[in-house]
């Protein structure tokens, strides 16, 4: 991925980065007024809009990132993304998805700035008990804060190949041209991180004393 | 919600670890609408008070080719200013008129025409050739020698410049146009000739004869760059610092800053 070109600057009519269909709430341009208001640069829209694209932007960034230390960090470096983006919005695709592929770019360009020193993540699972939520069942809520602690153990190449392909659903070729590597690699990466991923699932749900 | 993504031969189904992205709850810590609330206005401040970078900053050009530049164009104006501003003018065209035939009038008595004077010389200007000869006149004044190097210069014929640079130096050491083939001089043996303690010597003695001079910042700027080639640090850092004082609006101050820098200690 060429990273010449500011984020909200790069063209965004890709295939792919499809809107996970159900939970779509931001409608295209010319269906949502406030989207149009804030493309025009209307504060109050614009914060409006942000407010409710943030637990997708943070949600992705987890899942992108190892740890919680720097997903305010990331997330808040995408919203800036997005905005200073949001009058080159064409329009021709899934509004989320364009909004997926800002933050995604705005990550693995924070990756790379600060590589050698994304490691600060604890495993510490005390806040899964704990932490109540209002929007989802607190189990469903569990299952992903479960989830990314075992992502958190992935190689970072298998965890963003998976990510990107079960998560955003991309295909292996869009993967493939995002990402810069060859078709075949991510195949194999996508492979091996779900090998690896079902065995620590299966390694969490083992009782204690007992092997998968 | 299905999520098996097209044309991957050999996935497998991971609904049951992995879904597709929404905005529910998790993986994200749970973040008060509050702190929510503060993240957007925090980002809202920054990407509207903070201008967009342009497209694709245009790279500056090398500071050698900058100073080359620089010292090339103000060497070939200071030769015009001196060229014009000088007393010579040069040999003027002489047209000879047609000798106008006497009246003849009507006389009793013959009288002999006087001798026909010798007919004025009428004389144009013309204005200086726009491209000054090549061609090394042995009887050329430092200007003209000036002149011609700047045009050999420009043909890349470096050595035969830097020849005439030295008989313009030595004609008149105290010129204007000496103090130009000196930097000029310098900046050809730094950059072409691979001469750099001559260059050193020839940026020293500007400076030393003409402080202040209009080349100033181009023989300063050179003295740290030929000190750089020679290997001398120290040398190099304070020629800099020096340039930096007199010259900080220079176009080469933030090349020479940046050079500074890594040339400090951490």
């Amino acid at each position: 991925m060429s990273t010449d070109d500011p984020i909200w600057r790069r063209p965004f009519s890709l295939p792919g980065m499809r809107s996970s269909g159900s939970h779509a709430t931001v409608a295209p341009r010319g269906e949502d007024a406030r989207l149009t208001a804030a493309m025009r640069g209307q504060r109050e829209a614009t914060e409006s809009l942000l407010l409710e694209l943030l637990p997708r932007v943070r949600n992705l960034v987890r899942y992108l990132v190892r740890g919680d230390s720097d997903v305010e960090d990331i997330a808040q470096e995408s919203l800036i993304a997005l905005v200073r983006g949001l009058p080159t919005y064409r329009g021709d695709g899934r509004f989320h998805g364009w909004v997926d592929r800002v933050v995604v770019r705005t990550t693995f360009a924070w990756l790379k700035r600060s590589r050698g020193r994304e490691a600060r993540y604890s495993e510490d699972p005390v806040e899964l008990l704990a932490v109540p939520s209002d929007e989802a069942p607190a189990d469903e809520y569990l299952h992903r804060r479960q989830l990314v602690t075992l992502l958190d153990r992935l190689s970072t190449e298998q965890r963003h190949a998976l990510v990107l392909h079960h998560v955003l659903e991309l295909s292996v070729q869009e993967i493939s041209t995002e990402l810069g590597v060859p078709f075949e690699t991510v195949r194999s990466r996508l492979r091996l991180g779900r090998t690896a991923l079902r065995a620590l699932a299966s390694e969490d749900e083992a009782p204690e004393g007992e092997s998968p | 919600m299905s999520s098996r993504p097209p044309d991957d031969g050999d996935s497998e189904p991971m609904d049951d670890l992995l879904r597709p992205l929404d905005g529910g709850s998790g993986p994200a810590r749970r973040l008060s609408r509050k702190r929510s609330s503060a993240l957007v206005q925090a980002a809202l401040d920054a990407a509207l008070q903070q201008a967009p970078e342009p497209p694709r900053r245009r790279r500056r050009p090398p500071v050698w080719l900058m100073a080359g530049a620089a010292l090339v164009f103000t060497g070939a104006a200071a030769a015009a200013v001196w060229s014009y501003a000088r007393p010579v003018q040069p040999p003027p065209v002489v047209l000879k008129p047609a000798v106008p035939e006497p009246p003849r009038v009507a006389t009793l008595e013959p009288v002999p025409l006087p001798p026909p004077a010798p007919p004025e010389p009428f004389v144009i200007e013309h204005p200086r050739p726009l491209r000054p000869s090549i061609t090394v006149k042995e009887s050329s004044k430092p200007e003209d020698l000036l002149r011609q190097a700047n045009a050999l210069r420009s043909e890349g014929k470096w050595r035969d410049a830097e020849g005439l640079y030295l008989r313009v130096i030595r004609a008149e050491p105290s010129s204007l146009a000496a103090y130009v083939a000196r930097v000029a001089s310098g900046s050809l043996r730094l950059e072409h000739l691979g001469d750099a303690r001559g260059a050193l010597r020839q940026f020293q003695d500007a400076v030393r004869l003409q402080p202040g001079g209009m080349l100033d910042p181009e023989a300063r700027h050179g003295e740290a760059e030929a000190h750089r080639a020679l290997g001398d640090t120290g040398a190099e850092a304070r020629a800099l610092g020096e340039f930096l004082a007199l010259h900080p609006d220079s176009p080469l101050s933030a090349a020479s800053r940046a050079r500074l820098r890594e040339l400090s200690p951490p």
